[in-house]
């Protein structure tokens, strides 16, 4: 697969995931351009012995958990949190929500939960992880409720 | 706003719009940064080559007389040569420190490997280094400093206190630095495969 392909097909899922990190868009629009020059450079290394789209995330999950350690960690957003007021369609409200609940999320949950709103399966989830996949499936079902319980409450507001 | 299932929460994240750069400006930035890696370790070898090249031209252009000037230079030479040796080994490994593709355990060993060596280094080969450079230099002096006494002391006087502050505060300082530095790392990433498998 040529990486302009790669590129085009995975970096907006990547950059998804980067954001749900750590719900800064610079940040996460950095996060995803080291994610593919690394992609660029590993290239080589990749032998299919995993989906390359498993390969891709596993790199961004991997960078994402060790930026931590460059940066000062980066606190969990405060709640209760008041959503700025600005005149923004309401769907844009509702994704800025969701992004701000999954903030709220600890460092690796917000990683496993970006990847299942990714639609990825649990199995996969698992490889990139690095996390059984009994743990992962009781982990996805404990942040599932956790994130759409908040999520909720906050809409409320 | 109505409830929200989490098959709903799935379709708002599907709307993010990411406008990201493009291609050739990945690409770009991918050469940039292979580029700046080279620009500092061809700018390490050209002044050491020049440093290196100095020395030999003052040894070979001067005739000097004692053996203890000769002993000195290939001594300071050997210095050079070793501190050179342990910033490249220790720059390869910390090259390898980013590479996104290693499992969190790979990356945990490789940051233990990377503490290992760096305490080598630390220990041993800036001892062995600070000895060479030390003995190399008094001994290239001496000739010198026989020739006018009051120069001499006052030359070895400030050649020893700039060796005694490198070695009491700067050495100390750079290793507790390092050691901080690579300890919070490895503290980190543990406390993460901890997180992550419980």
């Amino acid at each position: 697969m040529e990486f302009e392909e790669i590129y085009s097909s995975y970096s907006p899922k990547i950059f998804r995931l980067c954001k749900g990190y750590v719900n800064d868009l610079d940040l996460a629009k950095d996060l995803t351009q080291e994610t593919f020059i690394q992609v660029w450079q590993n290239l080589d290394k990749f032998r299919n012995e995993s989906g390359i789209g498993t390969w891709i995330f596993r790199i961004a999950s991997n960078i994402c958990l060790r930026q931590m350690e460059r940066s000062s960690k980066m606190p969990k957003a405060e709640i209760p949190f008041q959503i700025e007021d600005k005149k923004e369609e309401p769907l844009n409200e509702q994704l800025e929500m969701l992004y701000k609940c999954i903030s709220t999320l600890e460092e690796s949950d917000r990683l496993i939960i970006s990847l299942v709103l990714e639609d990825l399966p649990q199995k996969e989830i698992a490889s990139i992880t690095g996390i059984s996949e009994g743990n992962v499936r009781v982990k996805i079902h404990r942040i599932k409720q956790t994130l759409t319980q908040r999520f909720n409450e906050h809409a409320k507001l | 706003m109505s409830m929200q299932n989490f098959d709903e929460l799935k379709n708002i994240w599907q709307k993010t719009s990411s406008d990201l750069p493009s291609v050739q400006e990945v690409l770009l930035s991918v050469e940039k940064a292979r580029k700046k890696m080279m620009r500092k370790n061809l700018l390490a070898i050209i002044v050491l080559t020049f440093t290196f090249i100095f020395i030999v031209f003052i040894a070979l252009h001067y005739e000097f007389k004692l053996w203890t000037t000769h002993t000195g230079i290939i001594l300071t030479l050997i210095a050079i040569c070793l501190g050179v040796m342990f910033n490249t080994s220790l720059a390869k490994l910390l090259m390898k420190k980013s590479d996104g593709t290693l499992s969190n355990t790979e990356y945990l060993e490789q940051l233990k490997e990377i503490r290992t060596r760096q305490r080598f280094i630390q220990s041993k080969g800036i001892t062995a280094y600070f000895i060479l450079l030390t003995f190399g230099i008094l001994l290239y002096m001496y000739e010198f400093a026989i020739r006018d006494l009051g120069f001499g002391i006052i030359a070895y006087s400030i050649t020893l206190a700039w060796i005694a502050f490198n070695w009491f505060y700067t050495r100390k300082k750079t290793i507790a630095k390092q050691d901080k530095q690579i300890n919070e790392q490895i503290e980190s990433i543990e406390k993460l495969i901890h997180s992550i498998n419980n």
